[in-house]
């Protein structure tokens, strides 16, 4: 069996580089189909596109689109960070 | 056959960025109105198709969704209009729902929602031509077949692909759609089953563009990015400032002539004066804001269109969360600084309704173009033309700085009472989806504008009009001898000596009494009134209006005057916009009894400071 070497971590944490898979949404559940309804749920790949100028939200690749997202937003997010896998984004 | 012309309605749907109403404008070119839905702040947008044979079409365009489920009102207003509930508004008899072709699986998970409802619909892939040129395909027979419903692949922008919409809407066919729906209410299974879908038509998703993603590395740079952005708002800024108002300024002089010469060809008398002095000062005071109104959403349509809105809004967020507000919030806010109104109508870019709401109404501190005139007058004639700090300051531009401040911290005050009190919102998760950058296309802007423009005149345009009449009906009655009475004993010379006992403690008499009446219209008008007053008054009629001023009033009245002048609310055209924008009458009433109360209050304060400070 291949080694695992994924982790989970909050979705601020994920280094710069790599790709993560969502897996908890730690959100009232009107948040969360708020969220869901522009691509971000359980199951979803996701990874650091940017960081903004001034501190503000960080934007994530999200199935081909541009998200910025909030550092509150992302604290509630747990993701399981994948290999560096370098592939296109799903 | 019958040759009576069918009348149908077509509800076009679609996410946001979905190139939807591109499409709509191409369908319906101007023949466009906007309204108001009953009782929300959403925009109803409907338009006749043009070119159709065998019938009447109109076309409602709703506004940008991801999905159905009544999160926030513009899906509520979707739902409803969808469902037939909406209160004056026909039952759809088909849906166009639009979708990005070059993000086909995102956009597909608003199909369900759609279909359940249970209309004959087209679903449309729009942006074929980005989809080809970026390498993307995908199959639309396997796709009309998983969907059940027919697809067409069209570019709203370059016009292709448009006759199946035509065909669709124009054919008798009633196909209710017939696909086996995931259940709704879980988002999770919507997004699968639209990834599902798109692999069964062998959907290949297009490359994303490399040059979309390195210009964000310049705007969105971390140094960079916010000298581009400050530039990009202060030539916005400038523009308007400095463009906008030459243009109006020609406008305005060219009306003049206008209504001179008109008045040359009819008799003098009180017909004439109603005529030119009423109604065609009234029709200026309108036109005037359309330099201004039309510079603004110009620019605006370009960020917008282009994708840097999205940007800019970016990178305000930081700054505006500390009063309560978000990104979204700054770029109207800030060309508030040349006008107000087009500035609040630019403000529907600001989806969270409390948050759209709190920045309409503080958008009125920001020191307008119209408060320069005053500003200046009182500056000169009561300060002197010293330096201050050395060469780089003067005491006439400090004072004017000053005023600035003052109205920008009235503004951002008032913005994190409101946003911690009455308009505090759940703070919603704040996710915002960056588009890809395209070039705006001469069309759109150019259809955005006339429809700005077309709302603008038909409603505070009346507005404004009405109240100047009202205006020149209380200044140029009672008749005194059968003649048009002097100012001071006009209706409103009255009210304004009826009034100055309760302005007294701010240091005014009844002359200023009367030009704040006129300037409740709009506060440039204070400049000529006093000009009529003092022109007119044997005491002061030799000396120019500087000396007139400094004659009449103290200087504690005149800091009173323009700091009343910083807070209250005297622009018509500001409140019919607000009125317009918030749909009911509560905000701007509520608007101008704040401002005034702030204005009144702060004014006395002033007055008090000043003629203390004064005589020591």
């Amino acid at each position: 069996m291949k080694a695992d070497r994924s982790y989970e971590c909050l979705l601020c944490e994920i280094p710069k580089g790599s790709a993560a898979i969502i897996e908890e949404i730690r959100l009232p559940k009107l948040f969360g189909d708020y969220l869901m309804r522009i691509g971000i749920e359980p199951g979803t790949v996701i990874r650091v596109s940017r960081e903004s100028p001034l501190g503000g939200p960080h934007i994530y690749r999200v199935r081909g689109a541009e998200i910025a997202i909030r550092r509150e937003t992302a604290r509630q997010i747990l993701v399981r960070v994948t290999d560096f896998s370098g592939a296109a984004d799903a | 056959m019958s040759r009576e012309r069918q009348k149908k309605t077509v509800a076009v749907v679609g996410p946001p960025n979905s190139g939807k109403s591109t499409l709509f404008n191409r369908l319906t070119m101007l023949r466009q109105t906007v309204a108001n839905y009953p009782g929300v702040t959403v925009e109803q947008r409907v338009g006749r198709l043009v070119g159709s044979k065998e019938a009447e079409v109109d076309l409602i365009d709703l506004p940008g969704i991801y999905n159905l489920m009544a999160f926030s009102e513009d899906e509520r207003v979707a739902n409803k209009v969808l469902t037939g509930t909406m209160p004056g508004v026909a039952v759809p008899d088909a849906v166009l729902l639009v979708v990005d072709s070059t993000h086909l699986e995102r956009h597909l998970s608003l199909v369900p929602a759609i279909l359940k409802v249970g209309l004959p619909t087209l679903v449309l892939l729009n942006m074929a031509d980005l989809l080809a040129e970026r390498g993307g395909s995908v199959d639309l027979l396997k796709l009309a077949g998983n969907l059940g419903v027919p697809v067409a692949l069209i570019s709203a922008v370059k016009g292709t692909g448009l006759d199946a919409v035509s065909r669709f809407i124009e054919s008798d066919v009633n196909h209710v759609p017939q696909t086996v729906l995931p259940i709704l209410q879980n988002g999770a299974s919507c997004g699968q089953w639209a990834r599902e879908i798109g692999t069964a038509s062998a959907y290949r998703p297009p490359i994303a563009p490399a040059w979309s993603r390195k210009l964000d590395d310049v705007l969105l740079h971390k140094f960079w990015g916010p000298i581009i952005f400050v530039l990009v708002v202060l030539a916005i800024f400038q523009s308007i400032f400095s463009i906008g108002q030459s243009f109006s300024g020609l406008l305005q002089r060219l009306l003049d002539l206008t209504g001179q010469f008109a008045a040359t060809r009819i008799s003098a008398g009180l017909f004439q004066s109603f005529l030119v002095d009423g109604i065609w000062r009234g029709v200026s005071a309108v036109l005037v804001f359309l330099p201004q109104i039309l510079l603004l959403f110009l620019f605006v349509g370009i960020l917008e269109d282009s994708g840097y809105l999205a940007r800019a809004a970016l990178i305000s967020d930081r700054t505006m969360q500390r009063i309560g507000l978000n990104g979204k919030s700054f770029v109207p806010l800030l060309s508030a600084y040349a006008c107000a109104v087009p500035a609040i109508m630019a403000m529907r870019t600001i989806e969270n309704r409390r948050d759209r709401l709190a920045t309409i109404f503080i958008a009125p501190f920001m020191t307008c173009s119209a408060r320069l005139p005053i500003y200046t007058l009182m500056i000169a004639a009561f300060l002197p033309d010293r330096p201050l700090v050395g060469p780089f300051l003067g005491v006439r531009a400090a004072a004017m700085l000053a005023l600035y401040l003052l109205g920008f911290i009235a503004a951002l005050a008032t913005a994190r009472l409101l946003k911690s009190s009455v308009l505090k919102s759940s703070s919603l998760p704040f996710a915002l989806e960056l588009p890809e950058y395209r070039w705006p296309t001469l069309r759109s802007l150019g259809v955005r504008l006339f429809d700005r423009a077309k709302l603008f005149l038909k409603n505070a345009g009346t507005v404004i009009l009405l109240v100047a009449l009202v205006l020149w009906v209380l200044a140029h009655l009672p008749l005194v001898d059968g003649r048009v009475p002097q100012l001071r004993d006009s209706a409103i010379g009255h009210l304004g000596r009826w009034m100055e006992p309760l302005i007294k403690p701010l240091g005014f008499n009844w002359k200023v009494g009367i030009g704040l009446l006129t300037s409740v219209f709009a506060r440039e008008v204070i400049v000529g009134t006093f000009g009529t007053i003092y022109g007119t008054d044997p005491a002061t009629r030799s000396l120019n209006l500087q000396e007139a001023l400094r004659h009449d009033l103290s200087p504690g009245a005149a800091a009173a005057l323009v700091v009343f002048f910083a807070f209250a609310m005297q622009c018509t055209a500001t409140l019919a916009v607000v009125r317009r924008e918030t749909n009911s009458w509560k905000w701007p009433i509520l608007q101008f009894l704040y401002m005034g109360s702030l204005a009144y209050a702060a004014a006395w304060l002033t007055n008090l400071t000043v003629s203390q400070l004064w005589r020591l």
